[in-house]
């Protein structure tokens, strides 16, 4: 009885160790691929404020105001609004 | 009887032993034989195990795992981004190379040097050379913050010794156009003068690698980029138009002291930090100071109203000079008769303005100066406000003066901000580039509410001043009136005041200003506009006067910046 309780004991000792590594390699595996993915993230991150940079130097009201008169537009002369009144309502069908 | 077989070195004692096999009992024999038998299979099967888990995690190895060498990044100062009123982006931060060398990998110096100064026009190559003659140093800078395309030129060089290293790097990517708002930062990404420094200060950066995009949240500024952009446009035309030396604006909210647009021309690009050390690019509103004219009749007339001297249609008879010791003020334009003050504001009269400084006397007028915040030391988020200049004894000879707008000496910020009381309804504001938190209707700033702190001037005077600068632009008389928009309700003061200089005031060298609010039924934005030495054009009929040039370029810069704000013209108003 001791002898099998000995026995199971060595054998889920290195169960246990079998178990442990695939563990601790996997965290390792994990690790890495947690740094990379983080790397990426920075890495994208900064894409991203790169590209937001970009825009917005691209909508910068200097160049926007150059192709806008480019166009022949202009800014929204007072003239231009109107009330709801001024609308004439859709004639009755004849 | 089998002998029992040796088959460990394990087992040294069974070997030498001399004993026969006999002495051996067979149960010993045989426990033994089983336990070896136990023994090897545990061998093998942990020997087994182990290959099998290694032939395991080798075979459902990660193919994307990779070794992973970070690049090298300095640490840095992660700066919030920087956004207009709208969320539009001022200034963020990006990572970009700079260029590094390794003097000791170096080959070929004069190689290095020709090269990089070639690829670099204003790269200084004595400097470049003495920084990376000494061998005994590692690293040398050569170049921060390069865009990427340069980066691939110099990495196509292929010169041994020479690195990048990634550095957080400050951009502005609407360029210069609120230069002297935003400020600057150095070299390590440390704000160093405008809203930047007050980042450092007040709202805090962050040591770190990575951009501040996530990081930290963004400082929201009162500024409407595209109000910004459209009196800087404006302005440019106005110093071109009128041949002036210098232009500054600023657009303000009247109840809350929000800053919506603040030009100064010439401008200074952030990306720039040396352009703010010239006197010439100074910030005109807010880093000095100067006399500004008639727009100070405004406050004369508010003084007046507010001291109780009589309405606006009290008579003073401004047909004699006023002699104010040697000094003697006369008119030289409007009517030769006794004007009201209404007509004294309307004609802009001197005489009529320091005959109301003299009846309300020097000290009311001080401390009404004071009470309205023109005196004061004050400050923004964008740095301190030049001190007002204030004459050396406040005597009867400053009082005239001041009366009429010289011999003080204010910020354009600064009376901007003191303006903005006179017609929002009496109540003081501060500025500020942050915009302010709405408040609760009950509590809100509106006419007649407000705490009572607060109150500098009475409603009814508030009222009465809204009248007469409308009517300075609508009436036939007004000095203001080329600052009529079409279709919106605009009202101001024009102020033409006359340099300083060592041989008294000069004649020719002027600041023309046009101080006006819209819409004037209810004023909600407060201009003031100012010209450095505008000179007399075809357009002007040769004058410099404010009446021809700020009030003009005023209008011109309603008009654009009205629909952008949201103010309804004149017809749905």
């Amino acid at each position: 009885m001791l002898r099998f309780l000995s026995l199971a004991a060595v054998a889920s000792t290195i169960l246990a160790a079998f178990i442990l590594y695939g563990v601790k390699d996997d965290t390792r595996k994990l690790r890495s691929h947690m740094q990379d993915q983080q790397r990426l993230i920075r890495q994208h991150e900064n894409d991203i404020a790169i590209l937001k940079a970009e825009r917005a130097h691209l909508a910068r009201p200097q160049r926007i105001d150059e192709l806008a008169r480019a166009q022949g537009l202009g800014p929204t002369r007072a003239a231009q609004y109107g009330s709801l009144r001024s609308v004439p309502l859709r004639g009755k069908k004849p | 009887m089998r002998p029992s077989i040796v088959i460990s070195p394990g087992l040294p004692a069974l070997k030498q032993s001399n004993r026969s096999p006999q002495a051996v009992p067979e149960p010993v024999a045989k426990t033994t034989r089983r336990r070896l038998a136990v023994v090897g299979a545990l061998v093998i099967v942990s020997f087994g195990s182990i290959a099998g888990q290694l032939t395991r995690l080798g075979l459902r190895a990660d193919a994307t795992v990779k070794s992973s060498i970070a690049a090298p990044l300095s640490l840095h100062f992660a700066r919030p981004n920087i956004v207009d009123r709208k969320g539009r982006l001022l200034a963020t931060d990006v990572l970009m190379p700079s260029l590094f060398a390794d003097p000791a990998l170096i080959i070929d110096l004069d190689e290095v040097v020709e090269q990089l100064t070639a690829l670099f026009g204003d790269l200084n190559e004595n400097s470049l050379r003495a920084s990376l003659q000494d061998r005994s140093r590692r690293f040398a800078w050569v170049r921060r913050g390069l865009t990427p395309n340069e980066a691939q030129k110099v990495h196509d060089l292929g010169l041994p010794g020479l690195a990048f290293r990634r550095e957080l790097r400050r951009v502005y990517p609407a360029g210069a156009v609120a230069g002297h708002v935003l400020g600057t930062v150095d070299l390590d990404n440390k704000g160093i003068a405008g809203i930047e420094r007050y980042v450092d200060e007040e709202v805090g950066v962050e040591p770190t690698h990575r951009s501040s995009d996530k990081l930290l949240a963004p400082v929201i500024l009162s500024l409407d980029l595209g109000v910004q952009h459209g009196v800087r446009t404006q302005l440019a035309d106005a110093m071109k138009r009128y041949k002036a030396k210098g232009a500054s604006a600023v657009v303000m909210d009247v109840k809350t002291g929000e800053i919506i647009a603040s030009v100064s021309l010439p401008g200074v690009d952030p990306r720039q930090p040396a352009d703010r050390l010239k006197a010439s690019l100074q910030d005109k509103l807010a880093g000095g100071t100067y006399e500004l004219g008639s727009i100070f009749k405004t406050m004369s007339v508010a003084m007046a109203l507010e001291a109780g001297l009589g309405t606006l249609n009290k008579t003073y008879d401004v047909t004699k000079p006023v002699m104010v010791g040697r000094k003697r003020i006369s008119d030289t334009h409007g009517p030769k008769r006794a004007l009201t003050m209404r007509e004294i504001f309307l004609y802009s009269s001197n005489v009529g303005a320091a005959l109301i400084g003299l009846e309300a006397g020097a000290s009311y007028q001080k401390a009404f100066l004071q009470r309205l915040g023109v005196l004061g030391k004050i400050r923004t988020q964008a740095g301190p406000v030049a001190q007002p200049a204030l004459p050396k004894y406040w005597n009867k000879a400053a009082t005239t003066t001041i009366s009429y707008g010289h011999g003080l000496a204010v910020a354009p910020l600064q009376f901007a901000a003191a303006a903005a009381a006179l017609v929002n309804g009496g109540i003081k504001i501060k500025p500020t580039f942050l915009p302010t938190i709405p408040q609760d209707k009950d509590e809100s700033n509106r006419e007649g509410g407000g705490a009572v702190k607060d109150r500098v001037l009475s409603a009814r005077t508030s009222l009465q001043l809204r009248e007469i600068l409308r009517l300075n632009v609508t009436s036939r008389i007004g000095t203001g009136k080329r600052a009529r928009a079409r279709g919106y309700r605009v009202g101001g003061k024009t102020g033409t005041a006359e340099i300083p200089g060592k041989n008294g005031y000069a004649k020719k060298a002027v600041i023309s200003s046009f101080l006006a609010a819209f819409p004037m039924n209810d004023p909600k934005y407060l201009t003031l506009v100012s010209l450095f030495e505008p000179q007399g054009t075809r357009e002007t009929r040769g004058a410099i006067a404010a009446g021809a040039n700020a009030a003009p370029t005023t209008a011109r810069i309603i008009s654009t910046i009205a629909p952008l704000l949201g103010v309804l013209p004149r017809q749905l108003n």
